[in-house]
């Protein structure tokens, strides 16, 4: 229980670090009027639990591997939180069609990546 | 007004950003492990619904809300705080990952509507919560202040 709560801690860690580079770094690249940055980390990250999700289905992985990278790194890296506060910023400016549109390729994104990362743990020679 | 979807202002990274990294590390271990022991207290039943990914993310909605105003009314807050405790704690406690694979077992078990029904939820949930979050918190914040507003 407790290497599995510090294991989650320090993937967390890495997790929310990363998450605030690439939103920056995002966002300095492209237009703020969408939230880029958010949806690039969310679909990131879900794309790398989905490779994790099929490797450790597919062959023995430490729990600690688990706990570290796909509850903790993943799990910081992508966030609900902030991405609903964006749909509800776009939509209270007036814009509740691209509000709409952010939530909808977000969530497709997100799937997609899923199953991209589930598929390529597949072809992993594991 | 594009940039205050955001909790941090735009540009404003330049210095101090492996500190500010590092600050939102240290929010990220506590909002990670928050979430692993409220999903240790809260296993999935057996051909029920993922509720702690969803109670999380919901209550994490709430809470983003209470802290955009609190970190803009009634002055702005030192961007630290929102990286600390938005970013780190709140993005750590709060997963779209999760989220995600949770709808991909329920999809792959062949549940069609519980996953639709789980996803349509907890988006609507947690817009709802966030705005909820933010008004409750402008509520509190100006109540002490002096009255209302004309």
């Amino acid at each position: 229980m407790s290497w599995e709560l510090w294991s989650v801690g320090l993937g967390g860690a890495a997790g929310a670090a990363l998450r605030y580079l690439v939103d920056g770094a995002v966002r300095r690249m492209v237009s703020d009027r969408l939230p880029w940055g958010t949806l690039t980390v969310n679909t990131a990250g879900t794309l790398l639990l989905g490779l994790v999700f099929g490797i450790t289905s597919a062959t023995a992985v430490p729990p600690q591997v688990w706990a570290l990278v796909a509850v903790g790194l993943c799990g910081a890296l992508t966030t609900y939180s902030t991405f609903s506060h964006e749909v509800l910023a776009l939509a209270r400016n007036g814009r509740p069609l691209t509000a709409a549109a952010y939530a909808a390729a977000t969530e497709c994104c997100a799937l997609a990546a899923l199953a991209a990362g589930t598929l390529l743990a597949r072809a992993l020679p594991l | 007004m594009p940039t205050g979807e955001h909790l941090a202002p735009r540009g404003a990274r330049a210095p101090g950003t492996a500190a500010m990294a590092g600050v939102a590390a240290c929010g990220g271990a506590a909002g990670a492990m928050a979430r692993h022991l409220v999903s240790v207290a809260w296993p999935v039943p057996d051909q029920g619904l993922p509720l702690a990914t969803m109670a999380v993310n919901l209550t994490g909605a709430v809470l983003i809300g209470v802290l955009v105003t609190a970190v803009t009314v009634p002055r702005a807050a030192p961007p630290w705080v929102g990286q600390l405790l938005g970013t780190g704690f709140l993005g750590g406690f709060t997963t779209y990952s999760a989220h995600t694979l949770d709808i991909g077992l329920l999809l792959a078990s062949g549940r069609v509507l519980p996953a639709v029904a789980y996803m349509a939820l907890t988006l609507v949930g947690a817009v709802a919560g966030a705005a909820l979050g933010s008004w409750a918190a402008g509520l509190l914040v100006r109540a002490p202040s002096g009255g209302r507003r004309p």
